[in-house]
């Protein structure tokens, strides 16, 4: 049994999309009620810089990775059947 | 009333947002009047968040000896040649990506419950999660008793307690837990409270009237 590697993309892409809507939600109570002050600024520019950084990375390694791979997680055993 | 603004100045240069400070006077809030003039700012102490921090720490370091296993006991090539080492190193990215993103979470949750105290009332703001907030607002000459608490050797050392204001509104107790100098923010209270007593008692003609920037 061989499954394709862009599945596994594909299920990275929807946990960045969870990651990102929820990203969305704290970002947005941190603008609307957030005191405007420098720690607050100070806290969501780290934030932002930390996940650009890191999808960054991983953007990187992903266009560098051959998708249309797949993987053999199991082997299933040869039988051998002699009538 | 300058030892009061002197209060809590030096309050907030000491409260979590240490390194931070600046004048209370020139923060604004959301729905703050024209002639009316932060003086507290009270947030909550730092070892509020102490517990998510150390979290947080683990949740970086625990991958490492996850990899040193997966590397040399089960021989997995993290080189990102083979199809398992692409796979985890998608889970890994992912893993931090959420990892930082709980912690922001619980930075706002806690960051968000602060205490404004103004010239004219405390308004209370309580952030429980991201869909849950609760304002309360009290004027300062309804106040009738603050009390500070602090209980146990850590709240001794690091000097931070609750803060239990007795009101004669509907909502007779307003409390805030995990103040820094929490005696001092109660004195600075009462000064206030005092000081609105005052006002109301002598109210300055319009033209004296101070109006926020």
């Amino acid at each position: 049994m061989s499954i394709p590697l862009y599945v596994f993309l594909g299920l990275y892409g929807v946990g960045l999309a969870i990651y990102l809507v929820l990203s969305f939600f704290n970002l947005y109570h941190a603008f609307r009620f957030g005191i405007k002050d420098t720690m607050t600024g100070l806290v969501i520019t780290t934030y932002l810089v930390v996940t650009v950084v890191i999808l960054v990375a991983t953007s990187a390694f992903i266009l560098s990775v051959d998708w249309a791979q797949t993987w053999q997680p199991f082997e299933l055993p040869e039988l051998n059947i002699s009538l | 009333m300058a030892a009061v603004r002197t209060a809590g100045i030096e309050y907030f240069a000491l409260n979590f947002s240490r390194r931070m400070s600046h004048d209370v006077h020139s923060i604004h809030f959301h729905g703050q009047a024209p002639n009316e003039r932060v003086e507290l700012l009270i947030r909550r102490h730092w070892t509020t968040i102490a517990r998510d921090t150390f979290l947080f720490a683990i949740g970086l370091v625990v991958p490492i000896p996850v990899y040193f296993y997966l590397s040399r006991a089960l021989e997995i090539d993290f080189s990102g040649e083979s199809a398992v080492s692409i796979i985890l190193i998608l889970l890994a990215g992912l893993y931090y990506l959420y990892v930082w993103l709980f912690y922001f979470h619980q930075w706002i949750d806690s960051y968000l419950d602060v205490w404004i105290v103004t010239n004219k009332r405390l308004v209370d703001i309580e952030q429980n999660g991201l869909f849950s907030r609760r304002i309360s607002e009290l004027n300062l000459s309804k106040i009738q008793d603050v009390t500070s608490e602090v209980k146990g050797k850590l709240q001794t050392f690091l000097d931070y307690g609750n803060l239990l204001v007795q009101t004669a509104g509907e909502q007779t107790q307003f409390e805030f837990e995990g103040v820094g100098k929490p005696d001092m923010v109660a004195k600075a209270l009462m000064q206030l409270h005092d000081e609105a007593i005052r006002q109301e008692a002598h109210p300055l003609p319009p033209s004296q009237t101070q109006t926020a920037p």
